[in-house]
């Protein structure tokens, strides 16, 4: 056998091969790796704004109710200088208020203010500092005690609950959060949340469904039965029938007929009677 | 793949130079380690969330630089060092640069 | 109102447009100038760079002198609104590791054209470092600078092959 000779020419020891490309970089396309980032970044800045806000709705109780009052009382004078004089209809609303107030049993310190606006807005609506405002509008509806009291008795129990200063600290720490976190961008927050502290509250079905039940028992616990007081209701849903001016106060409190529907059961439940007699207004 | 900060091996021969191969990562720490880090920067100490980024960061880089290395068809790389630089704030880029090798035993 | 959508639109419009901007301009960039580092690298293949520190015995090595070459390569502001991102979540900042390869790169091209220069064929102990350069205070342009440096030799005992 004869093995072949062959010639081995020994590779050179000092050799410059060629690296691959695509080692230490180009791992990731570049918008796949922004787009990764910002999801995470957006989820990021989504829970602390919404952390924020649920912290201070769970807080808001917590806090003094005489600092909400220390807080509104220049707003509070500016509208009651605005106000039309005292009229009969605004010392009667918080004589009713106060005898309400009264039967809810509110916490030491914990005042109720009613005003009363001569406009022909169909709105009420409770706020900061124990105040409440009735417009004429919705004011004109109404043809029995009964429903007044309802209706004062359900802007007192939203008072009592404490969501005026549940919803307005919710919006202003997010809103405040979004600042800080955001920075400039936080503008678009401000002009979301903007004037939500004095004005209209939103507030949640269960905060409005609770304040119906709260209402309710102040009203069976005042006239003995809750003849009338649903009046309010369908006085409203009258109203919204109005396509050309619908009252204001369904924007705020949407589902009325579901509303009806639940303040029923919920009577049923409780005992309360629908027979009595309606008190009129004097 | 031997990867060694000296120039020669124990009993090792090299019988080819292959080049300079290298292998880098840029890394960014994130806030919540910038929090903890910021409250460590009261009371001194070890950072020891950044070292940890740091090693973690380190040993991307050699594994890189061993992949070009690889892919030479070297067997190791010696005289390897280490370069860090910061880009800005928070951010560092670590370096792993060696010569790639092929290196056998030595008769001796 | 209208006040504040200019300031919302000025906060928010010119920075997206720099990005959308930066992000084709800066890869365009990118692309063309990886395309010139491997075909200058090609071209420099019969250069050879080691990282090694002692003169190897079996080399015929003369004329030794200190090369350098150092390049320095700026961020564009699609990468600083990635590195932003990545710097609030943490990770690789996949978009600065690109910018540091380029300019190291270029460096090691830069190195081996001023061996080449002065008619070297071999450099040894190369040694890389990077440092960042930072024009104005923060949030200023952000460089990095990559130096590249060696001893060059001219070697005598056989051509420098390309494999």
């Amino acid at each position: 056998m004869v093995l072949p000779i062959c010639v081995m020419t020994s590779p050179p020891k000092f050799t410059n091969p060629k690296v691959p490309e695509g080692i230490s970089s180009g791992h990731d396309h570049p918008l796949v790796d922004v787009a990764k980032s910002s999801a995470i970044v957006i989820a990021l800045v989504a829970a602390l704004i919404g952390g924020s806000f649920f912290a201070a709705r769970f807080a808001a109780p917590y806090l003094p109710f005489s600092w909400e009052q220390a807080l509104t009382r220049q707003v509070a004078q500016r509208t009651i200088a605005s106000e039309a004089a005292d009229t009969a209809v605004g010392t009667y609303l918080q004589a009713l208020a106060n005898r309400i107030a009264a039967a809810m049993d509110l916490p030491d310190g914990m005042t109720i203010t009613v005003h009363f606006l001569e406009d022909d807005t169909v709105n009420a609506f409770a706020t900061l500092g124990g105040h409440i405002f009735v417009f004429d509008g919705l004011w004109q509806l109404l043809d029995s005690e009964n429903a007044v009291a309802m209706l004062l008795g359900h802007e007192i129990a939203h008072i009592k609950n404490r969501d005026p200063i549940r919803s307005a600290s919710g919006a202003l720490l997010a809103t405040l959060t979004a600042g800080a976190v955001l920075g400039d961008a936080g503008i678009l927050a401000n002009l979301a949340g903007a004037g939500s502290l004095v004005t209209v509250m939103h507030f949640s079905r269960a905060q409005e469904a609770q304040a119906d039940i709260d209402a309710s028992a102040a009203v069976v616990g005042l006239y003995g039965h809750l003849n009338g007081a649903t009046d309010l209701f369908s006085a409203l849903q009258t109203a919204a029938a109005d396509t050309i001016r619908p009252p204001a106060f369904l924007a705020s409190h949407p589902n009325l007929s579901e509303r009806i529907a639940e303040l029923e059961r919920r009577a049923v439940a409780a005992g309360w009677t629908f027979a009595g007699e309606k008190t009129p207004l004097p | 793949m031997i990867v060694s900060n000296m120039e020669e091996l124990p009993g090792q021969r090299v019988v080819r130079h292959l080049g300079v191969v290298q292998g880098s990562t840029v890394q960014a720490k994130n806030v919540f380690r910038d929090i903890g880090a910021s409250l460590k920067n009261l009371i001194g100490g070890e950072l020891r969330a950044y070292t940890d980024l740091m090693n973690s960061a380190r040993e991307e880089a050699i594994a890189r630089m061993k992949q070009e290395a690889e892919a030479l068809g070297a067997n190791a790389i010696l005289n390897v060092r280490f370069a860090t630089s910061t880009i800005t704030q928070g951010a560092a880029e670590l370096l792993a640069y060696g010569t790639a090798v092929i290196v056998e035993e030595s008769p001796e | 109102m209208t006040e504040q959508t200019a300031a919302l639109l000025f906060n928010f419009g010119v920075p997206a447009v720099l990005i959308v901007a930066g992000f084709f301009a800066g890869s365009w960039n990118e692309r063309r100038h990886f395309r010139r580092i491997v075909k200058r690298e090609e071209e420099l293949r019969a250069i050879l760079a080691f990282a090694i520190r002692r003169m190897p015995s079996d080399l015929a090595l003369s004329a030794p002198h200190l090369v350098t070459g150092s390049a320095v390569i700026s961020v564009d502001y699609f990468k600083r609104f990635a590195a932003g991102l990545r710097g609030i979540v943490g990770g690789r900042i996949g978009s600065y590791e690109s910018l540091f390869e380029r300019a190291r790169r270029e460096a090691m091209i830069r190195m081996k054209q001023t061996a080449q220069g002065a008619g070297s064929n071999i450099v040894l102990n190369v040694k890389l470092d990077t440092t960042r350069i930072y024009a104005g205070s923060r949030g200023g342009i952000v460089s990095v600078e990559a130096i590249a440096y060696g001893t060059a030799y001219l070697r005598h005992d056989e051509p420098a092959e390309i494999h």
